[in-house]
């Protein structure tokens, strides 16, 4: 009762003070204990992924052992069945959400946008993720996160997804059309309103778990332009390749069922080409660049050059499969150094080293589409309250994406940046109450368009 | 044509930046603090362990070889008007043909000889920050001289780190110099709130030490002595001239300058905490040591300098915030402190909470004047409008929710505040 009681004073004081002396810790400076803590989740990461038994998994029908053994009976209790190893992780993971989220509501519980957004990952973990999905499984349905949506979810489209929800009548149905209005309908909707916060900071669990159990490490994130650079060049080509495995794997399913191919051979080629080559510009898009191809000779440039690039892979790959590579190999090799090492060990083992948001930074897909779209065609933007920014650069530091958002207040400058995920911490922690996250609509002021 | 600008402050990095964007001149820039630019309110952030010393510079490191601006680290040890030069401590001659000193302030003296003594320090540069951080371990009890602005930041320093200290403040209230009553009231409450030792109507009369010349104790007017191991004295500061007083450049309390921020020596300017105006700007001090001030007199030197008839300085309406530990406060236009009949005004606050909203109007023509809000943030472009159009106060106070910059989902406030005002009569 006294260590309760203790705790819970610790928690209090703790969150009177914020998050100061960040960098005198050794968790959250990159010291020993931040090494060791990367050192255990990685190693985590790669017992699950690849060598589950280490957990205590029983192969070949032997029953559970060890850690993952302690869950059967959860797992019994959901699904009737005993715990693999994928349970394990979604309990673990949601426990590790509110826990700390429930840390992270003590500590900003004086800002009501972290409350309320707060509350709603936690919301949307628990529900979304853990218990709607079980409930679906045990009542033999096909089970599946209803938050999370193509591209994050890149096995959406691939055929034993696609065959599942189809055998499964019309519960099948309506998951099928739920997650394609989710990526095409319901998430440009969303996004021009509120930007891509409504999905990374409030609903997405990558982004729950970054927001909770990463608040310590957000400052560890790289503000430079070096890693803003690489941010672009791997983010966008990580989106490409999203997409042409999806484009692929429906190809050679559509190939097996003839009778549902709906769009022929040359109609995917030219989908795919059309995609490779936007996000190749998008991929080496340069700031100075931007501003020159409004010019009109870039454009020209520009547009002879995919035209181009197009007719000639389109000719040469008359006759080959999609992609030169078979449809298999390009979903292996995407669930193998994306899915498992980039988002997964990666992205939640090096917290302790770049911060909790590595690869919704520098890898996310969705986080790329949900970017392009916030740059150029959404409300969402932070605004900067006239003159008074005293430049402290306590918005940079705790930027968990990395934006130096200073370079934009200092010099009274609305910020509109893709990457931002709206987490509003940058204008809790600003000293002088210089920012403001909105999205109301723009406002037409003597003729000039103003925020 | 060669200009030096003395001082890498806010004022001196804004002149530099903003003359690079109106000119190609070679630029100089002399300091003796640090070869970089940094944010100076934020010093008390590194000591906290919030952020390091090179998160707090605002600038990226290529910047200045990027615009062809030159840093030297020395020290100026006088300007020699008639020659157009710059001689630094380590003997180094800089001509110019344009002299800019940015050159600051530091801490002022109580005048008992105080800074003498090791131990007792003001909180202001970086080498402050420096001897501050040393000592951290050693330090039993502290003393915080003075209720302003900085003193207020080292209560939270000290706070943070655990460092025990008493907060003399001469006035009766915290703030009362620079708040109105009710504010300086809710500050006092809310720093007492927070557990700070403060102990109001104390002014430090004496100081002592021990054989090693090291600080051992203060004593209040009353006579009451407190043993104390360092004393930081922040009483307001003072332009950083005396050096300059031999020289032929025109010095009252700070360095006097024009409408155009010239000195009386056509070739050099004076600017931020320095400089004095000898006819201010309307409504304004003649010394303004503020951090906004600083970068606006900079911005408009930058543009202004090189011209043939520049126009005058204007500040424009007057606004400054500030933090008391997490209690945010604003102020835009004319607030004035003490209680005058020809500025009434419509004071909200709040039950319970650290919250309240000034409303200031002149009486007669019920012009709204200015405002200040503590724990509320109010949007400057909005009072700014209101403030310079000239809007009556009722007309302010029907349109005051357009003024919020609070974080989305915040508990607004404006309804309590008309429902108070509902039967009078403005």
């Amino acid at each position: 009762m006294t260590a309760i009681f203790n705790w819970c004073r610790q928690l209090w004081n703790l969150s009177l003070r914020r998050e100061k002396g960040v960098w005198f810790s050794s968790l959250s400076n990159r010291g020993l204990i931040g090494w060791l803590l990367a050192l255990f989740l990685t190693m985590g990461y790669i017992a699950l992924y690849f060598y589950p038994e280490w957990l205590g998994l029983g192969k070949n029908g032997l029953p559970n052992t060890g850690f993952i053994g302690w869950f059967d009976p959860v797992s019994l209790f959901f699904n009737g069945s005993v715990a693999s190893q994928w349970f394990v992780y979604g309990c673990l993971y949601t426990l590790i959400i509110l826990m700390m989220g429930l840390k992270f509501i003590i500590k900003y519980r004086n800002n009501n946008y972290q409350v309320v957004r707060t509350i709603s990952l936690l919301f949307f973990q628990l529900c979304f993720a853990f218990l709607i999905p079980e409930i679906m499984a045990s009542l033999n349905q096909p089970a599946m996160d209803l938050k999370n949506m193509w591209p994050l979810n890149y096995y959406f489209f691939f055929d034993w997804n696609i065959k599942k929800l189809l055998s499964s009548g019309y519960f099948g149905i309506f998951l099928m059309v739920w997650g394609l209005a989710l990526t095409f309908l319901i998430s440009p909707v969303l996004t021009y309103f509120y930007g891509k916060r409504w999905y990374c900071s409030w609903v997405c669990g990558c982004g729950g778990l970054a927001e909770t159990a990463g608040d310590s490490f957000r400052h560890l994130s790289d503000k430079s332009d070096t890693a803003w650079k690489w941010e672009r060049r791997i983010i966008y080509p990580v989106l490409l390749i999203v997409c042409l495995m999806t484009l692929a794997v429906l190809d050679s399913f559509f190939r097996k069922n003839p009778e549902s191919y709906w769009i022929t051979f040359s109609d995917f080629k030219i989908i795919i080409l059309l995609l490779l080559a936007g996000f190749i510009v998008l991929a080496v898009w340069d700031k100075g660049w931007l501003k020159g191809i409004t010019s009109g000779r870039k454009w020209l440039i520009v547009s002879i050059g995919i035209c181009l690039f197009i007719t000639i892979i389109y000719t040469w790959s008359q006759h080959k499969p999609v992609l030169f590579m078979n449809a298999l190999k390009w979903r292996e090799w995407y669930g193998f150094y994306i899915g498992a090492i980039f988002s997964g060990i990666i992205g939640v083992g090096f917290y302790p080293l770049m911060g909790s948001r590595v690869w919704c930074r520098f890898g996310c897909p969705m986080a790329a589409i949900l970017g392009i779209q916030q740059r150029f065609f959404s409300r969402f933007r932070i605004t900067v309250n006239g003159g008074q920014c005293i430049s402290c650069g306590n918005c940079s530091t705790y930027c968990e994406m990395g934006i130096d958002v200073r370079a934009y207040a200092q010099k009274g400058e609305t910020i509109v940046r893709a990457s931002c995920v709206g987490c509003g911490i940058c204008a809790e922690v600003c000293p002088r109450g210089v920012l403001k996250l909105e999205n109301g609509p723009l406002l037409v002021d003597n003729g000039n368009l103003t925020f | 044509m060669h200009i030096v600008i003395i001082g890498i402050g806010i004022s001196g990095a804004s002149v530099a930046k903003s003359l690079r964007e109106h000119s190609t001149a070679h630029i100089t820039m002399v300091s003796s603090e640090h070869v970089s630019f940094f944010s100076r309110p934020a010093l008390m952030y590194v000591f906290m362990g919030k952020m390091r010393f090179k998160d707090i510079l605002p600038l990226p490191a290529d910047f200045w070889n990027k615009h062809r601006i030159k840093i030297i680290q020395g020290h100026v040890k006088s300007v020699d008007t008639q020659k157009h030069q710059v001689l630094l401590e380590n003997g180094e001659m800089l001509d110019y043909d344009k002299l800019v000193l940015a050159l600051g302030s530091h801490p002022k003296s109580l005048g008992l000889g105080e800074f003498s003594l090791s131990g007792v320090q003001g909180f202001y540069s970086l080498q402050d920050l420096q001897v501050l951080q040393e000592k951290t371990d050693k330090i039993s009890h502290a003393a915080i001289i003075g209720g302003g602005l900085i003193g207020v930041e080292l209560a939270e320093m000290f706070t943070f780190r655990g460092i025990p200290f008493s907060f003399w403040v001469r006035e009766k209230w915290f703030g009362s110099t620079f708040l109105p009553r009710e504010e300086a009231e809710i500050v006092t409450k809310h720093l007492m709130d927070k557990k700070i030792n403060i102990r109001v109507e104390k002014e430090m009369i004496n100081v002592g030490s021990d054989e090693k010349g090291h600080v051992s104790w203060i004593e209040s007017q009353s006579g009451e002595r407190e043993k104390v191991d360092l004393v930081c004295v922040c009483t307001g500061v003072k332009p950083n001239v005396d050096w300059l007083k031999s020289s032929e450049i025109q010095i009252k309390d700070g360095i006097l300058v024009s409408k155009q921020l010239q000195t009386n020596i056509p070739s050099i300017y004076a600017l931020g905490d320095c400089a004095e105006f000898i006819e201010p700007p309307k409504g304004r001090k003649s010394i303004e040591t503020l951090w906004y001030t600083g970068k606006l007199m900079g911005e408009y030197l930058g543009k202004n300098m090189l011209t043939e008839n520049p126009e005058d300085y204007d500040p424009g309406i007057f606004f400054n915030s500030a933090t008391f530990f997490d209690l945010e406060y604003q102020i835009y236009g004319h607030v004035p402190v003490s209680e005058e009949e020809m500025y009434p005004s419509v004071f909200w606050k709040h039950d319970k909470k650290n919250k309240s909203i000034r409303l200031v109007y002149e009486a007669r023509s019920l012009e709204f004047k200015g405002c200040c809000v503590l724990g509320i943030r109010f949007r400057q472009e909005v009072c700014e409008k209101w403030i310079r159009e000239k809007w009556k106060i009722s007309s302010v106070l029907s349109a005051l929710s357009e003024a919020n910059f609070d974080s989305e989902f915040s508990k607004r406030y404006e309804a309590q505040l008309l429902d108070r005002f509902k039967n009078s009569t403005l």
